[in-house]
């Protein structure tokens, strides 16, 4: 009877990705039996962070201010404009390209068996921001899948139709690949896509 | 129910979702099986080259395991294919994932579909020219009569006397056309019934004819939910032209 609180708290647990019954039932007895204080922290900074940390009004990264750090930082080059499908995403540029410049994440991409649309993708955001006029070349940073390669040529599109430079990521044979293993679609990508040496 | 243990089976992705951490859940159409339902397990995250083939409209060999609801996906190779699925752009690649939407909702699992197989790959390559409609119309002909709705073309459902071609008919939705009277909406030629049941697509006003009967037809199989596909059709047609792409 009086077991209803753990329940539910093993069955909260749960929402958590990967996470089934019987891991969340070791979560909630780990922090009753040994963790209270890391439980309470938790329990705090979850509140916190699900009630004050919203989507920048510029480029729709999580924040907890009403503009994000990149996008009030004003030693970025605010000319460029790199779209990304997720933060995760945006941190993994940020963390292995000098890129300076400005994001927008669209937190997810065009899929329409999924009813994914420009309206989920908070493309109106994406078209206010460039008719403020401070971009000058957008570089489509999503993924090189099917839906990724829609979501660009779409964004693609309604960049060019502003007048500004669009840049797509380049695509190709990976650091320290060999070209007998790479399948046939990423080599004729990186073929059409060769440089001068 | 395992399948391509000794010869893989030809395949093509409908639609796939995340499943944990590193899983897909792929719905693939096949010949042999029709839609099939695999779990794909540690495909995502990196380095691995099975999530990289594991997209829509590439010509797949796949093999898998298992009984029950999920089975396991054992193996998937890229077939050779003179396709290439990137060069599916802006309406060209909603009409694509229309076909996939369209088998993905109406074909059962686990039932042969050797015809729509066999239409699917040619569909795709013609989605980028401009028979693109008549594949289209094709197309949804074919699934209708895979899944065993083949709409009735040849013949008045209330009289039974074959169409011909100069007279205006109604489609019962979804029983079979009945000879029009002046005022029934929706009506439809009996030249464009003819040219269906034939498969052979004529001029402009046939073809919109055909559109708007396979639309009702389809729409009717789908209890009414919308196509997210058309959507992106319209949402394609809808950019602001750049005189480019």
């Amino acid at each position: 009877m009086s077991d209803r609180l753990l329940d539910d708290l093993v069955e909260s647990l749960r929402c958590l990705p990967g996470v089934g019954p019987k891991s969340a039932q070791r979560m909630a007895f780990h922090l009753l039996q040994r963790n209270r204080d890391g439980g309470l922290r938790l329990a705090e900074l979850l509140r916190q962070s699900m009630e004050r940390i919203s989507h920048c009004s510029v480029c729709r990264n999580f924040t907890e201010s009403p503009t994000c750090g990149v996008c009030s930082d004003s030693t970025r080059d605010a000319s460029k404009l790199c779209v990304v499908e997720s933060p995760a995403e945006l941190a993994a540029i940020e963390k292995a390209t000098d890129f300076r410049g400005h994001y927008f994440v669209l937190h997810g991409k065009l899929s329409p068996l999924d009813g994914m649309g420009p309206e989920q993708l908070g493309l109106d955001v994406l078209t206010h921001t460039l008719d403020q006029g401070l971009a000058r070349e957008v570089i489509l940073a999503t993924n090189s899948t099917v839906e990724g390669e829609a979501t660009a040529h779409y964004i693609g599109e309604l960049v060019r139709s502003r007048g500004l430079s669009v840049m797509r990521i380049a695509q190709g044979v990976p650091l320290g690949g060999e070209l007998e293993y790479v399948d046939g679609g990423t080599l004729s990508h990186a073929f059409a896509g060769r440089m001068p040496v | 129910m395992s399948a391509g243990r000794d010869n893989l089976v030809p395949a093509f992705l409908l639609h796939s979702r995340a499943f944990r951490d590193t899983s897909l859940i792929v719905d693939l159409l096949t010949p042999g099986h029709g839609r099939v339902s695999l779990i794909a397990k540690g495909v995502r995250g990196g380095k691995h080259s099975r999530a990289m083939l594991l997209q829509p409209f590439k010509a797949l060999h796949v093999g898998w395991v298992g009984r029950g609801e999920l089975p396991v996906l054992t193996t998937v190779e890229e077939a050779r294919s003179d396709f290439n699925s990137a060069r599916l752009q802006g309406q060209a690649l909603a009409c694509g994932y229309y076909l996939n939407e369209l088998a993905w909702r109406l074909l059962p699992a686990n039932e042969p579909a050797a015809e729509l197989f066999a239409c699917y790959l040619p569909t795709l390559l013609a989605l980028n020219e401009t028979s693109r409609d008549v594949a289209l119309r094709h197309y949804e002909i074919t699934l209708l009569r895979q899944i065993g709705y083949a709409p009735v073309l040849e013949h008045d459902i209330d009289t039974g006397a074959a169409i011909e071609p100069d007279k205006r008919y109604c489609y019962r939705i979804p029983d079979g056309p009945v000879s029009a009277g002046e005022h029934d909406p929706a009506q439809i030629s009996g030249a464009a019934l003819c040219a269906m049941a034939e498969l052979s697509f004529g001029n402009e006003t046939l073809l919109r004819e055909m559109r708007d009967l396979m639309r009702r037809l389809i729409h009717h199989h789908l209890d009414g939910r919308e196509l997210e596909s058309r959507k992106m059709f319209r949402m394609f047609g809808n950019l602001p032209q750049s005189g480019h792409g």
